[in-house]
């Protein structure tokens, strides 16, 4: 369902459905476009952009919940995006009720509502896991604002790497954003995390975010290789932090596995001497 | 097991839902612009209603 080194959610057709409902438009549309009423070509034209647009919406949306689904701290209701998906599913309703089938305004609505409350029931959320109370001298809201925070910063991080020409800098910026999705992982298996990912969580990632976004809007105005080369190194000093990171995990998970084991064969042997 | 039945309930009402209000006001508004322009009543929600539920469900 996710893939937990890259934090991506798998592909899923959930949403296109509505583009099976509105396939009637096209036709009518067609009808229209031979000679009609104008008023009614246009309600149809923008009905037929609203349905495609909750379509973009609900999917997104639905992505999005599914990702925090899986996160044991993060709450999975329902997403902005597919509010506004669901609102576009009863407006696209309301506005061929009311203007191509001449129904009254009362009727309209009715059928707007039972639009959205058939776009929420299907693509809404409704349960949102219990979170723990605390955990490890965090209370599950420090936790979970962290773990949004990043989440958040990733996403931008996201939205300018896509953006970019393909090269070096792009993957960077990627590989970056599933470092981080890696620490998120591993913050929400073990808070303790936290106190060592701080840091970067609170001043390199949000700095890095910040960069990105400039050096996106200079690439736009004059591209300068120079830049591009101090952005690199930038990246690799971040992306270095964050390695350096993961092997302190790995030798605490090994310090650990070493005092436990320490412990056991201290208490084996004095059993033996029994 | 009871989440997963809920689940499912839901997701049937909310199909049903939007085949009743998105795929009828969508069929009426294909068969509303066909009678005004003279053509013949050919179209209902049936084609739109008929799509297999299951798979339906899993869009």
């Amino acid at each position: 369902m996710m893939d937990m080194a890259t934090g991506k959610v798998a592909w899923s057709v959930r949403g296109y459905f509505i583009y099976v409902l509105a396939l009637p438009l096209l036709p009518a549309m067609m009808y229209l476009l031979n000679g009609g009423s104008p008023s009614r070509l246009a309600a149809i034209v923008v009905s037929l952009g609203l349905l495609v647009t909750a379509v973009v919406c609900v999917r997104l949306g639905v992505r999005r919940q599914r990702r925090r689904a899986l996160s044991r701290y993060t709450r999975s209701d329902t997403h902005n995006l597919t509010w506004i998906g669901c609102t576009a599913v009863a407006v696209a309703c309301f506005v061929l009720q009311y203007v191509v089938i001449n129904n009254s305004l009362a009727y309209a609505a009715v059928i707007g509502a039972l639009g959205f409350a058939g776009a929420f029931l299907s693509y809404g959320s409704m349960w949102a896991r219990a979170k723990p109370k605390s955990a490890h001298g965090y209370s599950s809201d420090e936790v979970v604002a962290a773990l949004r925070s990043a989440e958040a910063q990733v996403q931008g991080i996201e939205a300018v790497y896509v953006q970019l020409p393909r090269g070096d800098i792009r993957r960077k910026l990627k590989s970056l954003a599933g470092k981080t999705h890696r620490l998120m992982h591993a913050i929400e298996e073990d808070p303790r995390e936290l106190r060592r990912a701080r840091k970067y969580l609170n001043v390199f990632l949000p700095g890095v975010q910040q960069v990105a976004q400039t050096y996106r809007k200079a690439l736009d105005q004059s591209p300068d290789p120079e830049f591009d080369q101090r952005f690199r190194n930038l990246l690799d000093k971040t992306a270095a932090a964050l390695n350096r990171h993961e092997m302190q995990r790995a030798s605490k998970v090994a310090f650990d596995l070493d005092v436990q084991m320490a412990v056991l064969r201290t208490q084996l042997d004095e059993e033996i001497r029994r | 097991m009871g989440r997963l039945a809920s689940k499912v309930t839901r997701r049937i009402a909310g199909f049903v839902l939007l085949c009743v209000a998105v795929g009828l006001t969508t069929c009426s508004a294909l068969e509303a612009v066909k009678t005004s322009q003279g053509g013949v009543k050919i179209f209902g929600a049936a084609p739109i209603v008929i799509v297999p539920a299951p798979v339906a469900v899993s869009l």
